[in-house]
Order: C-alpha cells, then structure tokens, then sequence
C-alpha cells in the first residue's frame, strides 16, 4: 500500500482536557508525540487482541475450552498503551483477565490459545489455562482476587533491593480495590519508596456488582490516600501510554516512591464466560460503550482524522489480524495433548522435591526417579 | 451513571459515522450452535432477532436459545451481515452445530455456500413466543435496580427486575403477584409472560396454632389434585390440604424456636384401673384412661401453678388463670387438639362426655374456632397403637405437652408387710442346724406343717410332722418363707413424657408436675377432693 506519509515521522497530538484527574500530583502533559508507525503498532495490536479474545469466546462456546475464561474485550488500549510505553525490563503482574496482557508482553498468539486449550505448547505447558500465563518479566495470570498486589509490590521491592532500573506495574481491578491487602500494600511501597506503580482497572463492574453498589468511594485514584493518583481515560490508548509513561518515569525518580493509576475502562463480555454479562446492566449500555466509545474506534479515528492511515489500509489491517490470529488458532486446535508426565512435573523445584507425589486419587502415586 | 459517559461528550466523531473496530469478516463465517453450560449437549432456538440480509453489528443479539436449564441470548463478536439462516425458530440442534452464516459487508450473499451439516435440525413444538414490544427502553437504565417500581410492594428481586427489562414491561402492577405481601415473583412474571403456569394465590397468614378455616368451610384442599405418576414412578404427589400446610409451618416455628425439653415418667395405674373397673361396673359409666389422665393433669396445673404458664412475645411469662386442656385428636386431615376447658373443675363424666363430642365434631371439621384455639396445656395419647413413650412437639402458644404411651405391665417387688427382723443365724438354727450366734433366750419356734414340709424339701430333719393344720405362726417360717417364696407381682404403668419450653418451666417445676400428676393417678380417690 502506497504510503503518503512518512511512517517515522513524529506527530504530536493533544489529548482530551478529560483525559487526566489527579490526585496529589501534576497531571502528565496533554501533549503526547509519538511516530506514525508506533501509532500504526498499537492499532494492529489492539486489533489483533481483540481477535484473540473473540476467538477464546468462539472456542469457549464450542467447549474447547473448559472452565474458568475472562476476557478483555474493550479494555484493549489499557494493555496496549501499557506496553508501548514500558520497556522489557519493567516488570507486570495483574489478575485473572491476562490474555490481552500476555500478548503484549510477548506471549505470541499461538502458545496463548494452545495454552487455552490446553495443549503441550501452551505457554505454560498447556497445565496453567486462562488464569495461569506468564512471560519473562510478566508475573501473571493470578487467580485469588487482589492477591497479586502484595506480590507485586514484592516484585518492585526486589528491583529495589537489587538495584535494577526496573518500574513494576502492579495491575487489579475495581473489585479487588477494597481488599485489605491492597492496602498494605500501598503503606509498603510508600514507606520503603518502592519502584511500583498500582493500576486500578476499573471496568465498572466487579463480577456483577457496581462500583457504586460495590465501593464507598469510586475515587478509586484517589484511594492511596498518601500515594499521589491519576485517573486516566482508559479508552484512549493514546492517554493511557502517556500516563504510563509519565508514571513510569515517578516510579524511576529516586524518592518518589509509588503512584495510583486508574484506568477508566469497560468491558463488552461478562465477567467470565459464564456470565452473560447482562443480567446486572442492560444491553442497551453495552452497545452504547460500543458505538461511542471503543477503544480500537478511537484510535481508528485518530488515525484518519490525522491521515495517518486510510480506511482501506486499516481494513487490510484488521484482515491480517484475523487471519493471523485465525492461523494460530487452528494450529492450537490441532496441536497436541501435554504428556502424562508432565502431570507431576512443575511442583517442586528439580530435585528439591519428594521421593513420591499423590494423585487425585490414593491410589494415584508417582515415585520420581 | 458511567463516568465514560463524561469523557463521551467531548469525542468528535467529524460528522462521519465510522464502521465500529474490530476485525471485520473475510469470507462467511459459520455461527455455531455454542454450549451455554459445560454440560449443555444441544439447545432450542426460540426465536431470531434478526433476519437473513440483516446488518449486524458486534454485540447484538442475533438469536435467544434454550435449554432445559435456562434461556441465552447469543450476541454476534462482529460487524456483517446475517447471511443465511440454517434452523428456523423452533429447531432443536446439537452443540457446535452450525445454525448461520454470517458475511462481510458488501459481499454478494447469493454466492454464500451452505456447510453440509452432521445431523438433521429437530423441530421440537413451537415454544411460547414472547411479547416482542419494539418500545425501546424507557430511559438510558444503566442499572438494573432503577428499572419499574412497584405500588405494591417496593422489592423486586434481581431476578424479576432482569426478566421485566428483558421483556420490555414497565409497569409491574400489571403482573398479578402471588407473593407475600403482594410482591411480584419471578415466577408471577413468567407466568404472566405464559411461559409457566400460573400458581394460585397463596392463603391469608394465619396467626393462630392450628386453625381451619371458619365452620362451614370444609377444610379440603384447594389445590388437591394428585399429579398422577408417570409410568414406572414409586410415589405420587399430592397436594398439601391447608390444614396440613398449616400444621407444617405452625408445628416447624415450634420445634426451632422453642427450647424443648423433656421429663419422662412411668405411672402406676392399678388402682386406676380399679376405680374404672368400678365405676363401670356398679355405676355404668364409661371413661376412659385419657378421661383420667387429664383430670389429673389439670389437678397438678392447679397444684403447682407454675406450669401453668405461657411464653408471651416480649420474653414475658403468661401466668394462665384457666386449666384449658387441648386434647389430641387424629382427623383424616391432620391433628387437631380440642380444648376442655375448665377441667380441674369438672368431673371425670363431664371430661369423658365433653372430649367425645368434641373429637367427634373435629372428625367432621365442625369445630369452631374457640374450640381449638388456646389452651394452656395439650395431651397426646398414641397409647392405642401400644407406643410405649413418645415426644411430643409443643403446640404454640403453649408451654407443655404430655405424650401419654400405652400401658404396659411390668413386674415389681411386692410389698412387703413389717416383720420382726429375722436373723440369719436364728433361720439357720430353725432349719436345724446349730449356729453359735443364736441367742439362748430363744426357744426352738414351733414349726408350722408347712414349715416341716419346707424343711423337709431343703434336706433338713423335719421332726415328725404334726397333724394338726394350724397355720403358721412362726416369725421365722414367714420370714424363710417369704425369703424363698416369689415376691414380685404384677403391675400395669403408663409412661408420660412431659415436653415443656425451657425458657418459662424448668425442669424442676416439670418434675413437681409430674409428681403431683402421678400422686392423683395412683391414687385416685384424691381426685375428689
């Protein structure tokens, strides 16, 4: 396709006045530069999430993949503004819905749907599934609600101590914000000025409780109390990265310690796939967020409105995502089933373990060599 | 309200409406039948939403399915166009079946090519259709609980609020509700929707233990009719008559909220027995062993008045002035307990004649309603049916009940008339053998016929038996002989269990109760005092 641009060329844009709310801190600038070919990066990305998590729907449906599924579909510029502005040093743990999260950390597509489906080349052996996915330097893919807040401002402690130039970015959701431990958490990497940067992903709806049925103060950036906070529209990729950036860089500074993000988001599906996801807001809502408020529209917008891409190329761009996305998928449908072995595997640390291991029944045990 | 919507208004969309994200199709895609549940092998396409041509756009509802579990709409993940329609409203098809096939904006649906399918589609009965008003929701409802409030009652559950929305009704009061205090079920919605069948309107609440519904009304069932088994099946339903459901709430209410104990007690009842005997013979009057029970149940309320007691609302202690005494009695439609009132008062006759009648009219549901309602003590008597004891549940607003069991006998020692002690030693002299320990005052008794007889049979040296047939005067044969001869005899008991609510009668004051009952049982005569 003939470009009439230049895809290095840098573009700067003005974001919303609505984009920052902050809280004991200055708001990052409104002014974000970026290349042509980043913003063309994080399209395809967003693009191709979105694919992967239509693409576990359909597989979900059809009961190749069993029990527990939450995707992010709609919550898509929050993983990707995220990783645009990170390096691969910094560090990421969140919760359960980490497919988009895995990808962007480079999980590439196939081991994520074979681990889906809970094949050998699953990103975790096929053995971990939905809630269990990790690269180098992304921590998961955690099950227990706000269980990995604790862990993650362990995560930063250790860059910390071990004096690496690293931000961890601590992830969970609206639902888990009023877990004690998030607390904790939070007086930790404030007293000991911890490199973590805490990211509330509010979607609106904890399982299928409302923020406003859910939580006394819906200020959820404003919940550090001592820890300065920012709330970012997290529906436009282009106000994410730039806060993740501007936090990134608190983070770093010496003395700083820890900073609050919210990320204002929303998600299409139900909290898992069990749930239908309407039974506690109408469809009408979710359509309305669809047609107004999309992330990857947002961004296609931009991209035309700046004439940085056309219609058509983006069109194009969104068939190669599919197809990639399709390719793998039924790679991962034909791939095979995890050895036997491998079912004791991965519980003890090699040769630090038992001399034997119990089965799901007495009479299941497996002597190690 | 959504704080995006905040955010919302500043957007510029530029004045040109844009295709919304997401990967748009290549080819046709096939829309399977998916798998609601884990377990779900095949599902009911109830109705499309939209028809073949139809543009859709992700997020939409294409079609609702059913299983036997539950109903689901399936939304379409993206934007295109409904190609082809494979299994009509109606169709039962497996999982994973394909159903339709969605296309790309713009391509030429006659080209479309229909996936040959494994199984041929089940046309299962039409199922009901919902009311498909077109009439968009009233307001921009973003969450449930702002959806329709009832004049009736202010609470409808999530779960109606959800069907109500779903189905586009927003005024509640149109649905005929059948639940307490005239809240709307979801299941008055369903049936208002014609999906069930309608339940009937529950009765009034009842305050009071036991009540039928007024004289006159006979108390069957509104709702009798049995389900009748399906081939094969072990058991048939039947409905529950009022009486019964009534009985069920009032009789569960009593056994979880009143502390029950229990004192348990047998009672002789020979001369009871006698007394009857007597009364029958010589005066031609008939009572029964109930009859008596409760005349001396009533003595003893009057005797120690603190089991004459209610638990009142307010953790207060009714002390009762009357002796009511409710009697058990087994009706084709349950128990009922009739009440006699006054009955310390009354004589054995006027009981026996009262409690007759009044079981008589229960077995026909003509009792009124103060003939069963309150009493301040009950007695249940299973004794017929030869139960040797049983626990009775209180009856509300009672305090106590007495389960009476049947009589039994039983074999006790005999009673023993005072004799003048009777050594050992002096039996053992008498017997003819010569024990250090005998008293030299004592002369060698004179020993009676039978006693020679018993000597004799012991092995002794009976002297030579006199012929004279003197009866014993011998201190010492009476003695051997009532140390040899059987000394129990025969008794007939009762055993009651008191059933008392531990937070207004202890069980101390049960106990005293029970004494007082048994010392007017065993002995009957006090009872005309």
């Amino acid at each position: 396709m003939p470009q009439d641009h230049d895809q290095t060329q840098s573009l700067t844009m003005t974001l919303s006045k609505d984009s920052f709310e902050t809280h004991k801190c200055d708001p990052p600038s409104l002014e974000i530069t970026v290349s042509k070919e980043e913003l063309l990066r994080m399209y395809m990305a967003m693009v191709t999430m979105r694919r992967i998590e239509t693409t576990a729907d359909t597989f979900y449906k059809s009961q190749l993949i069993r029990g527990f599924c939450h995707l992010c579909t709609g919550q898509e510029a929050v993983g990707v503004g995220l990783e645009t502005a990170l390096t691969q040093e910094d560090k990421v743990i969140t919760a359960y819905r980490s497919h988009g999260f895995t990808y962007m950390r480079k999980g590439s597509i196939l081991p994520i749907l074979a681990e889906l489906l809970g094949r050998k080349n699953g990103i975790s052996g096929g053995k971990g599934g939905s809630m269990h996915m990790f690269t180098p330097n992304f921590f998961g893919g955690n099950g227990i609600v706000g269980a990995q807040v604790p862990l993650g401002a362990g995560i930063a402690f250790a860059q910390k101590y071990l004096g690496r130039k690293a931000a961890t970015f601590v992830f969970y959701g609206d639902g888990a914000a009023n877990q004690g431990q998030v607390f904790e958490a939070f007086n930790m990497a404030k007293l000991w000025g911890l490199p973590a940067v805490f990211v509330c992903e509010n979607n609106q709806y904890g399982m299928g409780t409302s923020v406003e049925r859910s939580s006394a103060s819906t200020d959820y950036y404003k919940r550090g109390d001592y820890i300065p906070g920012i709330k970012v529209d997290g529906m436009d990729v282009l106000a994410v990265h730039q806060a993740i950036a501007y936090a990134r860089d608190w983070a770093l500074t010496e003395n700083k310690g820890p900073l609050l993000l919210e990320m204002e988001t929303y998600r299409y599906g139900g909290h898992s796939m069990s749930d239908p996801g309407v039974s506690y807001r109408s469809r009408e809502e979710i359509q309305k967020v669809r047609a107004e408020n999309d992330p990857i529209t947002h961004l296609k917008e931009r991209l035309l409105e700046h004439h940085i891409s056309t219609e058509k190329e983006l069109k194009e761009m969104d068939k190669a995502a599919r197809a990639e996305v399709d390719k793998a998928a039924n790679e991962a449908k034909e791939s095979a089933q995890p050895d036997i072995e491998t079912f004791w595997t991965d519980v003890y640390k090699e040769g630090k373990g038992v001399p034997f291991l119990r089965g799901r029944e007495p009479q299941e045990t497996h002597h190690y060599k | 309200m959504l704080n995006l919507s905040k955010t919302l208004a500043m957007r510029s969309v530029a004045g040109v409406k844009y295709f919304h994200a997401a990967a748009v199709q290549n080819a046709t895609t096939t829309l399977s039948m998916p798998a609601l549940s884990p377990t779900m092998t095949e599902g009911t396409i109830t109705a499309w939403k939209k028809k073949e041509g139809d543009s859709v756009v992700a997020g939409d509802v294409l079609l609702e399915i059913e299983t036997d579990k539950a109903g689901m709409d399936v939304e379409a993940v993206e934007d295109g166009i409904l190609a082809k329609i494979l299994f009509p409203d109606g169709s039962k098809v497996a999982v994973n079946e394909p159903i339709a096939l969605l296309a790309e904006e713009g391509d030429d649906l006659s080209k479309v090519e229909v996936p040959k399918s494994s199984g041929a589609p089940k046309a299962a009965a039409a199922p009901a259709k919902e009311e498909k008003k077109e009439t968009p929701a009233p307001k921009q409802e973003t969450h449930i609980q702002q959806a329709a409030s009832t004049p009736s009652s202010k609470l409808i559950s999530p779960a109606v609020a959800h069907l109500l929305l779903q189905n586009h009704i927003s005024d509640v009061t149109k649905i005929p509700s059948t639940g307490p205090k005239g809240r709307v079920l979801k299941g008055d919605v369903l049936a208002f929707l014609g999906k069930i069948k309608a339940r009937p309107a529950p009765e009034p609440t009842i305050p009071q233990p036991k009540t039928l519904p007024p004289a006159g009304k006979a108390a069957s069932p509104a709702d009798s009719k049995a389900s009748t088994p399906a081939p094969g099946t072990a058991y048939t339903d039947n409905a529950t008559s009022n009486m019964r459901k009534v009985i069920a709430s009032r009789l569960s209410e009593s056994k979880t909220t009143i502390p029950h104990s229990y004192v348990t007690r047998d009672i002789v009842i020979d001369n009871m027995m006698k007394l009857r005997h007597l009364l029958a013979d010589e005066l031609q009057v008939k009572v029964s062993v109930n009859d008596f029970l409760i005349k001396a149940a009533s003595l003893a309320l009057r005797d120690v008045p603190e089991s004459n007691v209610q638990f009142a609302s307010g953790d207060n202690v009714k002390q009762l002035k009357n002796i009511d005494i409710s009697v058990a009695v087994a009706t084709p439609s349950g128990l009922i307990t009739p009440i006699v009132k006054g009955a310390e008062s009354r004589g054995l006759q006027s009981i026996s004649t009262t409690v007759k009648e009044l079981a008589e009219r229960a077995k026909k549901n003509k009792l009124k309603p103060e003939e069963y309602q309150g009493g301040s003590f009950s007695v249940s008597n299973l004794g017929m049916f030869g139960v040797n004891n049983f626990t009775a549940i209180i009856n509300l607003p009672q305090a106590s009940i007495l389960a009476v069991g049947g009589s039994r006998t039983i074999l006790k020692p005999s009673a023993v008339e005072e004799t003048e002690f009777v050594s050992d030693a002096e039996i053992f002299d008498y017997l003819g053998g010569q024990s250090k320990k005998a008293s030299s005052a004592a002369t060698p008794a004179k020993k009676s016929n039978e006693d020679l007889d018993l000597i004799d049979f012991l092995g002794g040296n009976a002297p030579l038996k006199k012929k004279s047939t003197s009866t014993s005067q011998s201190a010492i044969g009476d003695e051997l002989l009532r140390r040899l001869r059987p000394s129990l005899e025969k008794s007939q008991v009762v055993s009651v269990t008191l059933s008392i609510d531990e937070r207004v009668i202890d069980s101390e004051v049960a106990g005293r109760f029970l004494s007082r009952m048994s010392h007017y049982v065993e002995n009957p005569e006090s009872m005309i005092l």
